[in-house]
């Protein structure tokens, strides 16, 4: 495949025809989603006493955003994936449809932050060397474990977990943040030592281990991170966090070790907590009856079953539904909005943008052939995936209710906005200087 | 190594975890959930929706909603033996029966017919009014039916024999749906069901009304004919398991119509030994037997006939309908219905028009065929056959004199006492217009019971149009 670099030099305000055609697909994927947008905020306004205006404008600033987006990577020649942005554009379309139900200035606040968020993506796509990023490795563990520890020190309570930051007038949750550092942190110690960590030279008993000099650090991190944050009762984030270990030892070694003996230790961890704090057991109690305590703590998951369950195969019609009066739906459950007024069949387009896009992101990182960066773009994609499944799944009750994000879905300014710096560079990974060859 | 088929795996099991839940949760326990007690949305939209009226076939009101203190509640004026037909509509306990079938098109949540347009219209607009659904139930009729019945346990199906349409459907013991909440510990532990709806979803041996389906198969296989003979000693042994006639003996050679007229047992076996039972079943499936009726406007159940090979004691057996075969007044009716209407079985309809109050739009179900079952000759021999059974045999009580009836009786050996009696038949016997079932449980002999009750019912109909004329 020929390769498309930027030209240095020349006007790049007038660029070439081919420049366009290049990202061609993307253009009208982005146009699609625009309409999707406007036109399904419209027709949720329509029941409701809202303008239906509101629809063209919202959705307007959306395609606007994006598709400025669109024109600069063109004009810069930009060569990465074309599916991304319109992947995310669909979802953040979703994300202000679903917001829109419960109130406009909710709606507003979220836009707001996803054309941030869009800003940030051509600093985070855009050719730069990010490999950088793994010379801080341990700056950015220290700086994760510190802000949570600080959160859970000093931090606001808000629905029974120690989640927020009060920063100047606003609040912001650190532990979307925390994510990203995490998975800088674990690529870089990943792709430095992967020979190490694949060869084990050590024995626990009947168990091979690596060199341990590399690998107790590492383990320290790791249940220092989980710890904390199980004491705060941030239960889905201590799940995330460990899967995003195991998923990453297991794509820097290939080797299926970093499944199974975690996945075994997990479990041991998992029923230990479960017999030492009575938050965890509330959870999982819930999880398996939610019905006997229908009108206390279950009130929430037996909401959102009624509510999936009134949609039935296309839904009650958007607009009409019930579900935004369930407590904390936008944050924890959005997906039961579409499921309750689009039924059957919304929930499962968006469970398919999400899986896309996911799928999409673990394809560029294979592809790519820097090591730490692939590390890096298997840990942003498997981070999504991994939030949309215990989000989604607990709404479903698949898996106990954790209180994860749906990313680009949830309402949430810090997730939304790292979520987008997270798609940037993945877009910058997906670049075709960087391919394997 | 890198590049395994692990990842593609993880993302996928995942994403068909989430759709099989998400199905589970919104398809498959929709039924449970959504008419949970518990679910607010149900609640509220049965508080601030007029649900749609159900009318009668003259215009006269079966159920409606009246606004209240707390919103809309439900007033039935239909009959006690209609109800579990029609059903109920419960804050607690959810919806049955008619008000479940058509619960959608009553709460004006879907659109009724089958424009884009106005479907994509239904889903952009708030509806507060239901739409009002058009039943064929001749009101009239089902009162005198009821009454007839006078409060025995069982059935009764009135059809057009041309259209499918059900003129009256009566279940008894029935039980009055206005405020059910209130007296539903009473009703639903009743010992007698009045809950059930015995018309559409009970099913009963057929016993000797099975005969028809014998008899149609014979002909139909061409190995016999109306008038083929055959001797009756009064009993037959089949490896040592003797099946005597239910009246007695009567030791001389049987044409067919005499058979079915005298509805002799053993007859029926031999012609059953003779044509087989892949035959016999066979025509039991055209029928419609062990399958679900096509209602439109209501629960049905299947029933069931036998599957496997049979024994030569189970198909002497099944010959007078005593062996694992189960059907449903419903299926009966259809049966006759067929029969009637020269082979050809038409769509039952319970639900002739669904109308819109607020546009005055109306969407019609038009008469259906479903199949033409038998030959049109073969039909009207059985019919002859049938009037023969009603002017001289086991049906003689059910007869009338201005009109012909064609019918045949059955009583039903059961394990719970008492034969259930049957009876199942049209009139008039050229042109037959209706046909009637009805099944009394536990009530004695079909001939006895069954046959006089359908004679007034005959007579109610007949007279009524007579009336009209003049």
């Amino acid at each position: 495949m020929k390769r498309r670099t930027l030209r240095p030099g020349g006007s790049w305000l007038i660029a070439p025809w081919s420049r366009w055609r290049a990202r061609r697909r993307e253009g009208t994927h982005l146009l699609i989603v625009t309409v999707i947008a406007s036109l399904g905020i419209c027709l949720a306004s329509w029941p409701t006493d809202r303008p239906w205006y509101w629809g063209t404008r919202l959705g307007g600033a959306l395609g606007l955003g994006l598709l400025g987006l669109h024109c600069l990577l063109c004009l810069t020649g930009f060569s990465g994936d074309e599916a991304l942005l319109p992947l995310c554009g669909y979802l953040c379309a979703l994300s202000l449809i679903i917001l829109t139900r419960k109130s406009l200035p909710l709606a507003l606040r979220q836009l707001r932050w996803i054309l941030l968020g869009l800003g940030l993506i051509p600093w985070a796509a855009l050719p730069r060397r990010w490999t950088t990023l793994a010379e801080y490795r341990y700056l950015a563990g220290v700086v994760g474990f510190a802000l949570l520890l600080f959160t859970a020190l000093f931090g606001k309570e808000q629905g029974g977990a120690r989640l927020w930051l009060a920063v100047g007038g606003g609040q912001f949750q650190p532990g979307e943040l925390v994510r990203l550092l995490l998975g800088v942190f674990l690529a870089a110690i990943f792709s430095e030592n992967a020979e190490l960590f694949a060869h084990p030279t050590a024995r626990v008993g009947p168990v091979d281990i690596p060199e341990p000099r590399y690998l107790v650090p590492l383990l320290i991190m790791l249940v220092l991170f989980v710890f904390v944050l199980v004491v705060q009762k941030d239960l889905g984030s201590a799940l995330l966090y460990y899967s995003l270990f195991m998923c990453i030892g297991f794509a820097a070694t290939g080797q299926m070790g970093y499944l199974v003996l975690p996945g075994i230790l997990g479990c041991i961890g998992g029923s230990l907590a479960l017999a030492a704090f009575p938050h965890v057991r509330t959870r999982f109690d819930i999880w398996l009856d939610p019905w006997t305590s229908a009108l206390g703590p279950g009130y929430q998951i037996v909401q959102s079953m009624f509510a999936l369950a009134n949609g039935g195969w296309f839904g009650l019609g958007l607009g009409k539904g019930y579900a935004h009066l369930i407590p904390a739906v936008y944050t924890d459950l959005p997906l039961t909005i579409l499921g309750e007024e689009l039924g059957f069949a919304g929930l499962l387009a968006a469970l398919a943008g999400q899986f896309l896009l996911a799928g999409r992101g673990l394809a560029i990182s294979h592809r790519c052939g820097q090591e730490f960066l692939r590390l890096l773009g298997i840990s942003i994609a498997v981070g999504w995936w991994i939030s949309t499944f215990l989000a989604t799944g607990g709404m479903l009750r698949l898996v106990p209710l954790t209180g994860l994000v749906t990313p680009f879905v949830s309402y949430g300014g810090t997730a939304m906005v790292s979520n987008l710096f997270c798609l940037g560079l993945l877009l910058n990974i997906s670049r075709q200087e960087l391919w394997q060859t | 190594m890198k590049r395994s088929r692990f990842w593609p795996c993880v993302l996928g099991i995942g994403f068909l975890l989430l759709v099989g839940g998400a199905f589970y949760w919104q398809v498959w326990q929709r039924e449970t959930l959504a008419y949970h007690p518990l679910n607010p949305h149900v609640q509220h939209q049965r508080r601030v929706v007029k649900r749609g009226r159900i009318w009668g076939s003259h215009g006269e009101v079966i159920a409606e909603s009246i606004e209240g203190l707390h919103g809309f509640r439900r007033v039935y004026l239909g009959t006690l033996s209609l109800a579990p037909i029609t059903g109920y509509d419960s804050q607690r306990y959810g919806v049955a029966g008619l008000e479940k079938a058509y619960d959608s098109i009553l709460m004006g949540r879907d659109y009724p017919g089958r424009s884009v347009l106005g479907i994509l219209g239904q889903g952009l607009t708030k509806r507060g009014v239901g739409y009002d659904v058009v039943t064929t139930i001749d009101m009239s009729m089902q009162r005198s039916v009821e009454m007839l019945l006078e409060g025995r346990k069982g059935a009764v199906i009135v059809m057009e024999a041309k259209t499918g349409r059900i003129l009256a459907a009566a279940s008894t013991p029935g039980f009055s749906p206005n405020d059910i909440d209130a007296h539903w510990a009473v009703i639903s532990t009743d010992g007698d069901s009045p809950l059930f709806n015995r018309a559409f979803a009970g099913f009963y041996p057929p016993g000797s009304t099975f005969k028809l389906v014998v008899l149609a198969a014979g002909l139909a296989s061409g190995k016999v004919v109306m008038e083929s003979s055959f001797d009756d000693p009064g009993a037959i042994s089949i490896h040592g398991y003797t099946i005597t006639n239910s009246d007695g003996t009567d030791k001389r050679s049987l044409s067919l119509t005499e058979a079915l007229a005298l509805s002799s047992n053993v007859v029926f076996v031999r012609l059953a030994q003779e044509i087989g039972s892949d035959a016999i079943l066979d025509m039991a499936r055209a029928f419609g037997l062990g399958q679900k009726p096509p209602l439109i406007g209501g629960s049905v159940g299947s029933g069931r006939i036998p599957t496997d090979e049979l024994t030569a004691v189970e198909l002497a057996q099944m010959a007078i309908g005593q062996y694992n075969v189960a059907v449903s007044p419903l299926q009966m009716t259809l049966l006759v219905q067929a029969l009637a209407n020269e082979g050809l079985m038409m769509r039952p309809t319970l639900v002739s028009a669904v109308h819109d109050p607020v546009s005055g739009k109306v969407w019609t179900n038009p008469p259906e065929p479903i199949r033409q079952v038998v030959k049109a000759g073969l039909a009207r021999k059985m019919r002859e056959a049938l009037a023969v059974t009603v002017q001289r045999g086991t049906g003689r009580q059910a007869a009338l004199p201005h009109v012909e009836i064609a019918g045949k009786t059955g009583s039903a050996e059961n394990p719970q006492g008492v034969a259930h009696a049957w009876f199942v038949g049209m009139a008039p016997t050229a042109e037959p217009e209706i046909c009637v079932t009805i099944i009394l449980e536990n009530a004695g002999s079909g001939g006895k019971v069954a046959a006089p009750l359908a004679r007034e019912i005959f007579r109610v109909y007949f007279n009524g149009i007579q009336g009209a004329k003049h």
